[in-house]
């Protein structure tokens, strides 16, 4: 009983294929594609699926990593606060008109630079398939980037937590060398780098012997 | 009344640009190229909102919808203040 509870939500070929990962990752199950770490997400699908490719874990960056933004959007902040006075230190009379638009103007900004910063970290998300790695970097507003690989062309995974706020709230980068073109893939900065090792590993092994 | 945009801007005709006209200058420079970022943002979005499918794309879409507004609207107010200021 308690095995099914805590497999709902998991394909049966996957629970019953008793690999390490599925109690790794059950607690993450149904939940919403709009979380940071989610395991068989309802209603995720992605550019070039194919029929039958089932997502088994979908992840984003850990909140964490976007502490530096954070700061910055509220120094922005100070700044819209600020710059009226600092005009007046550098001994200029600005009038209250234009005081008032360079302070808007760094609203505006800061408004911009945190939305900017939020869109960027929910549409940079990395996928792992039954069949695949996709991996979605949208890093600025002119470029993003779109790599997958196949699961059997996976040689090497590799995962390292970095920093110290890596080691409070559990999260580092997964290294994943492959044979294709882009022969390494990198998710940087994601929260439980040892379960998308451990889920990675098992998927291999599920596909060598055709379970999935 | 026959107040122009470059008066409105600090530059009369035959004087020599000071230090309140450069700044206006820029930040209308400035605001430019914000609203052109802002935009850019939007059409990327609507880009990647078909790459990847999540129950939150909905929420997110109507989120930088909202932001290009806030961006316009804002926009507006600032360079009616830096003309007047």
């Amino acid at each position: 009983m308690a095995r099914t509870a805590k497999t709902k939500g998991i394909p049966k070929k996957y629970s019953k294929a008793k690999m390490s990962f599925i109690d790794r990752i059950s607690g993450d199950v149904s939940s919403s594609g709009s979380r940071v770490f989610c395991a068989f997400p309802p209603g995720v699908s992605f550019n070039g699926q194919d029929e039958g490719e089932d997502i088994v874990l979908m992840f984003r960056q850990h909140p964490a990593s976007l502490l530096s933004k954070f700061l910055i959007t509220f120094l922005l902040l100070l700044m819209a606060l600020f710059s009226p006075a600092f005009l007046k230190a550098l001994g200029f009379e600005a009038g209250a008109g234009l005081s008032l638009g360079l302070s808007l103007i760094f609203f505006l900004i800061s408004v911009t630079y945190a939305t900017d910063s939020y869109l960027k970290w929910f549409f940079s998300v990395n996928i792992v398939t039954s069949d695949r790695i996709v991996d979605v970097d949208f890093s600025n507003i002119l470029f993003h980037r779109f790599s997958e690989a196949q699961l059997e062309n996976i040689e090497d995974i590799t995962h390292s937590p970095v920093g110290i706020l890596s080691s409070i709230f559990d999260y580092g980068d997964v290294y994943i060398q492959t044979a294709g073109q882009n022969p390494e893939f990198e998710f940087k900065g994601v929260p439980r780098p040892r379960d998308i090792q451990d889920t990675l590993f098992d998927l291999m092994e599920m596909k060598q012997e055709n379970k999935i | 009344m026959d107040l122009t945009i470059l008066e409105g801007i600090g530059l009369h005709t035959g004087s020599v640009p000071g230090f309140a006209f450069l700044l206006k200058l820029m930040l209308l420079s400035v605001l430019v190229g914000y609203l052109v970022y802002s935009f850019l943002l939007t059409l990327r979005i609507r880009i990647l909102d078909e790459t990847v499918q999540t129950q939150g794309n909905g929420t997110i879409r109507m989120l930088s919808y909202l932001h290009v507004f806030f961006a316009l609207i804002g926009s507006f107010f600032a360079v009616i203040l830096i003309l007047l200021g």
